[in-house]
């Protein structure tokens, strides 16, 4: 038996008496090597394994009251103490005191043996993906390249007090890379090819840095930008996702009301849709179900511009009044983890670009997470914004760019555009331009 | 000795025999930490925890200097033992992609020292009931101000500590006690929002639980709520280089995001702060007015003794009369960037491998203005009449005071900064008009060389979490209570 199962099944034991509980329990080994300043393994970034036991706890108490825990490698041995930790924590919430009815996961295959091999046999193709990556910038002519690549195994246990009782496993991989200390690119996956055949993913990076290197003047003014995919996960994953989350519309921190929800609010462009997808076969924030047991899956947040659902868990949607939803993974861009926008007619973004003339293109901005998601203003510095000259760069200068995030995306003339390369559009609009 | 991490000698004791028969040279960091967090939304408990988390991670350094690292949430004999074993495969893994070897660590001397901080009002110098009620309270109080607030007050308190066992001797124990606590307040009216923070830290409970504690907290929330609603109708500031007035937690981000990470030993290939991978020590940097240390300070948020490499933190001087002078360094990057070792190397927990990094970092001016008030009873009007009376507000010229600290950004290679306010403050001779809050960006050296002037002492407490190389560390600092900084054309505001 398994380190994480024996902990799940003395926990769900010892908690037979309690009115409800459900637990998570994930046993997690890794193995991750990176490049700091061009140097591989150096001081700061050696090559990395790691093994351990993180979950989660919560029990509902025969008097309704609530607790949370935490759980490692060390709960199994002091468990009638933790249990005892726990419970002289517990506090009244009515609505969190709720354990999700059975339902049964949503199959969804997530795990790649050859990645699990080299998890616990070899770290070589860990090792040559870095290769491949600084090979890959270097032939290009960059100076300093910084890389990280790495993959795990993760055995996964959730259960609940209403029955339900479902392990499986997952392996995840992942890469990412900056050039110049300028751009950077990431790539997220669960198959053994996500470690490989890295080249051009990487010289569009290497392009893009490559670009910034010569510097022109632009004027200040109101002008078109293009937001490549990589930004436009910064801004979903800011203001979109803050305003859809359910403990933020049901305490009044949203720039939605429940009510708005309720009523199917116009929010966005009628074209536009917001939509989350937890069970995307290997994707990368995908699962079978929450850690509370809703099953995995689809759901419109965002339908032809009218708001359809926040996100919820068991607890918001019980205050809501509204079904519990599949919620993002955590820790990864918004586009991975299953959100994405999109339009109607979306274009190419490859053919958005070569036709772009006299735009800034935006590919990293400083200070995202300094703004007021629920506002929407964003006012956001640019230190490579890339001038595009008949769909050429033609340098890059130093800009910042404001405007409101949800005017601007709502405007007739603003594009959307996919490549096949990234979850969520690159996106074309008018914003102000300060130079 | 009383430090929960004393217990896992013979663990350590045997990680070090292992290295020693593999012919590595091991670092144990043992961490042990309890977490209590409490959250308030809207005046209703949401959320009680506690989290207990201790484990360790082992970096090996083989003979030819080749580094490899392995963790574990397992503290016991054999679980280091396979840890040393699986960090010196790795490392020797690395050997055929031609790997930079990770020297360093062999020229420090073997430190032997136990440093707890013991506090007065701990993990349980008050009962869960009592803790929540107050938490409670705060919210409640807060929302109590003006109906369209909505508040969400989280309250943490942790006792972390550390012990860095190494292969030369080296024996290190320390604590690292902290608490604070946070008001997120939302302003909505008429289809507009506005977000403004309020904070307290400190070491202990008293953030909370002291009369002191509490007022000085709910003098900073009034005043925040009391701008988060004022903002719901204000205009944009135009955007543009201004004279602009910065308060101590501003400045506190300008010297930890915009300088302090440029003064970091690991960056000098790249930092604006270096000249081919070392210091530009004795160089001018700042106005002559300028002074920048970062060092631990008994009592704050930030607190941290001793390295993660086992070496004493000192305070260091980085810049003094505006001439740099030293770097935060640690020991595998300080010879490389030509400075001493200053014991700079912090680690978020045992699964990471520390880099330097700042503790509490301040930015003073000498003879700064007077300012009598305590920062909290400090008006925009008090702010102007300061700057008037000193001739650093005229006719035509408006002066921008920015307000609150919301985060910030930089790029060290590129010397460029973001900042953000909670709002901003139009001061001209005869009027005063709040706006929305802007960026405040630009070249780090730039706004180092224009500061003009402080106000008031230095205060110290600004909180903040530091991200640095995808880790999260606390940190702290600030500065004389407002700092004035000359218009430049490379520090804009805005805008939007």
């Amino acid at each position: 038996m398994s380190a994480a199962v024996e902990t799940a099944e003395a926990l769900a034991r010892r908690l037979g008496e309690a009115r409800g509980w459900r637990l998570v329990v994930n046993s997690v080994c890794s193995v991750d090597v990176g490049m700091d300043d061009s140097k591989l393994c150096g001081h700061y970034r050696p090559a990395r394994m790691a093994r351990e036991i993180a979950g989660s706890v919560f029990i509902i108490w025969e008097d309704g009251m609530v607790s949370r825990g935490r759980i490692d490698s060390k709960t199994l041995s002091r468990l009638p103490r933790d249990i005892e930790l726990w419970r002289s924590l517990a506090y009244g919430d009515d609505d969190a005191a709720h354990i999700a009815q059975l339902m049964p996961p949503t199959q969804v295959e997530l795990f790649d043996p050859r990645v699990a091999d080299i998890v616990r046999d070899d770290a070589g193709p860990v090792f040559d993906a870095v290769s491949e990556i600084a090979a890959t910038a270097r032939e290009g002519g960059a100076d300093m390249v910084d890389a990280g690549v790495g993959c795990s195994t993760v055995e996964t246990v959730i259960a609940t007090s209403s029955g339900l009782w479902v392990k499986y496993p997952e392996t995840n991989a992942w890469c990412s890379w900056s050039i110049d200390k300028t751009m950077s690119g990431i790539r997220l996956g669960r198959y053994r090819e996500t470690l490989s055949g890295l080249a051009r993913a990487v010289s569009v990076t290497r392009r893009l840095a490559l670009a910034a290197k010569a510097r022109v003047k632009v004027d200040a003014r109101d002008r078109r930008v293009l937001l490549t995919p990589r930004v436009v996960e910064s801004f979903i994953g800011h203001y979109l996702l803050h305003n859809m989350a359910g403990e933020n519309v049901a305490e009044g921190r949203s720039r939605y009301s429940l009510e708005q929800f309720r009523e199917g609010a116009h929010v966005l462009r009628d074209d536009l849709s917001l939509t989350i997808d937890t069970a995307v076969p290997m994707g990368p924030g995908s699962y079978l179900c929450t850690s509370e047991g809703v099953p995995s899956g689809r759901l419109a947040l965002i339908e032809d511009g009218q708001l359809a659902s926040p996100i919820l868990n068991t607890k918001y949607a019980r205050r809501c009044k509204m079904a519990a939803t599949p919620i993002p993974a955590s820790g990864m861009p918004p586009g991975h983890a299953g959100l994405t926008l999109r339009a109607h007619n979306m274009e190419n973004w490859a053919e958005l670009l070569s036709g772009a003339d006299d735009v800034i293109l935006v590919d990293s901005v400083l200070g995202m997470h300094t703004q007021d998601p629920t506002a929407g203003n964003f006012s956001l510095a640019v230190p490579d914004g890339i001038v595009v000259r008949a769909g050429q760069f033609a340098g890059a200068a130093k800009v910042v760019i404001s405007g409101n995030f949800f005017s601007v995306i709502n405007e007739a003339d603003t594009r959307f555009a996919l490549s096949e390369a990234d979850p969520n559009p690159g996106i074309e609009l008018a914003c102000h331009v300060e130079s | 000795m009383s430090l929960r991490v004393s217990a896992c000698t013979e663990a350590c004791r045997a990680a070090v025999d292992r290295a020693e028969a593999l012919g590595v040279y091991a670092v144990i960091r043992l961490q042990d930490k309890v977490e209590r967090a409490i959250g308030v939304v809207n005046g209703r408990i949401d959320l009680k925890s506690v989290e207990e988390v201790s484990g360790v991670g082992i970096q090996v350094f083989t003979e030819d200097w080749l580094s490899g690292f392995a963790s574990s949430d397992i503290v016991t004999p054999g679980s280091l033992v396979d840890l040393v074993e699986s960090a010196a495969r790795l490392a020797r893994e690395s050997r055929a992609h031609g790997p930079e070897p990770a020297e360093g660590i062999a020229r420090v001397r073997p430190l032997v020292a136990h440093v707890e901080r013991a506090v007065s009002m701990g993990m349980d110098a008050i009962g869960h009931e009592e803790e929540s009620g107050l938490v409670a309270g705060i919210c409640r109080m807060t929302m109590e101000i003006d109906s369209r607030l909505a508040v969400r007050t989280f309250y943490r308190i942790v006792d972390e500590e550390w012990r860095i066992v190494r292969s030369d001797g080296g024996d290190v124990m320390f604590s690292m006690p902290r608490a604070a606590v946070m008001n997120m307040i939302t302003a909505r009216s008429d289809g507009q929002a506005a977000s403004v923070n309020a904070s307290l830290s400190g070491e202990d409970a008293s953030v909370i639980a002291s009369p002191e504690g509490r007022l000085r907290l709910h003098k900073r929330t009034a005043k925040a709520a009391r701008t988060a609603l004022a903002l719901l109708g204000a205009p944009r500031a135009r955007a543009g280089s201004y004279r602009i007035v910065i308060d101590y937690a501003l400045a506190k981000g300008l010297a930890h995001e915009a300088f302090g990470h440029a003064a970091e030993s690991d960056c000098m290939e790249t930092s604006i702060l270096a000249r081919e991978g070392r210091l530009r020590a004795g160089e001018r940097v700042a106005a002559d007015i300028v002074t920048i240390v970062d060092g631990p300070l008994e009592g704050d948020y930030a607190y941290q003794p001793i390295s993660a490499n086992g070496v004493l933190r000192e305070t260091v001087e980085i810049v003094k009369g505006g001439v740099l002078m030293r770097a935060l360094a640690d020991v595998f990057s300080a010879q490389q960037a030509g400075v001493p070792v200053t014991g700079a190397g912090r680690a978020e927990s045992f699964r990471h491998v520390p880099v330097p990094r700042m503790s509490n970092i301040r930015i003073t001016v000498d003879d700064p203005l007077p300012m009598d008030l305590a920062f909290e009873d400090v008006t925009p009007q008090d702010v102007r009449d300061c700057l008037a009376r000193a001739g650093l507000l005229l006719e035509g010229a408006p002066v921008l005071y920015l307000s609150g600290y919301k985060g910030g950004q930089v790029n060290p290679a590129k010397g460029d900064f973001v900042f953000n306010c909670s709002a901003i403050y139009e001061l001209t001779p005869n009027d005063i008009r709040l706006c929305q809050p802007a960026i405040f960006s630009g070249k780090v050296l730039s706004a180092l060389g224009s500061i003009i002037a402080g106000i008031g002492r230095p205060i110290l407490d600004a909180m903040g979490t530091c991200g640095k190389a995808g880790q999260s560390v606390p940190s702290s600092g600030g500065g004389n209570m407002f700092l004035v900084i000359d218009a430049n054309e490379e520090i804009t505001i805005g805008g939007v």
